[in-house]
């Protein structure tokens, strides 16, 4: 999974305000990471999995469509989950500073670049 | 039997609450059914009897009767065929069997607790099985 490694490296590095991000499988298994020191890659994956699992659940449940991302705002900043494909999902960090409608383009664009490197 | 088992159930006060809401007589004979079963076997112990043992966990499980008071009920129905087998002076090896049909029949009421628990936590969040026994076993972890 070297080539996912180098696309979160090279998302972390270069998106101003992300300070980590994940690829996990929809079962929780971790696939690549570049998160802060100190975080637990594989808590962190099955959580993240989870979340966007029930995201899916309450999205229909209430009627909204297609779950685009699951969002969690806390005093430092922002966890964001968004599916990339079937296989994989993605977790972005960032800080409270970062600009959301930039973020969230660039997770787009990380997601599907992670879509197109699996196939 | 029947008596015995009903009359410890009704010494605990969350237990004898759940009974109160059924049938008193039809709960004694859904009783003696499933004690009666226990000697014949229904096909042998086999799949019959296994689906039936199955579908008792379940129904334990919707009426909101936990592993916390199968166990100790079962306790209650092996040390009272027990004491009827001593005071008829029945052979030793009698009393081990029943005790092993017994645990049998338990591991079953416990299995499908588990497994109703775990399913309809999987339906509601829409977690794959893999993903639910890795938050357990993150969970887990995490405790000790």
């Amino acid at each position: 999974m070297a080539f996912l490694q180098a696309i979160l490296q090279n998302y972390v590095a270069n998106t101003p305000e992300v300070q980590g991000a994940a690829v996990v499988t929809p079962d929780g298994l971790p696939l690549a990471s570049a998160l802060p020191a100190g975080m637990d890659e594989e808590r962190t994956s099955a959580m993240s999995a989870a979340m966007l699992s029930l995201g899916e659940r309450i999205g229909k449940e209430l009627g909204r469509g297609a779950l685009e991302r699951v969002f969690v705002q806390g005093e430092k900043g922002y966890g964001v989950l968004a599916s990339c494909s079937p296989d994989a999902v993605l977790l972005t960090i960032a800080s409270h500073e970062v600009k959301q409608g930039l973020l969230f383009l660039e997770i787009k664009r990380v997601a599907a670049s992670i879509a197109e490197a699996m196939k | 039997m029947s008596d015995a088992f009903y009359g410890y159930l009704d010494r605990d006060a969350e237990m004898a609450a759940v009974i109160a809401k059924h049938n008193r007589q039809r709960l004694g004979q859904t009783f003696a059914d499933w004690f009666k079963e226990m000697f014949t076997g229904m096909d042998n112990w086999g799949p019959q009897y296994a689906e039936r043992r199955w579908k008792i966990g379940i129904v334990h499980v919707r009426v909101g009767i936990g592993p916390q008071h199968v166990v100790p009920a079962m306790a209650t129905v092996v040390q009272e065929v027990s004491r009827r087998l001593v005071k008829e002076g029945k052979p030793e090896q009698l009393r081990t069997s029943l005790s092993k049909v017994c645990m049998i029949d338990l591991s079953f009421i416990e299995q499908a607790y588990l497994e109703v628990a775990y399913n309809a936590v999987q339906q509601e969040t829409g977690m794959s099985e893999a993903l639910f026994k890795r938050l357990i076993a993150n969970g887990a972890n995490s405790l000790i």
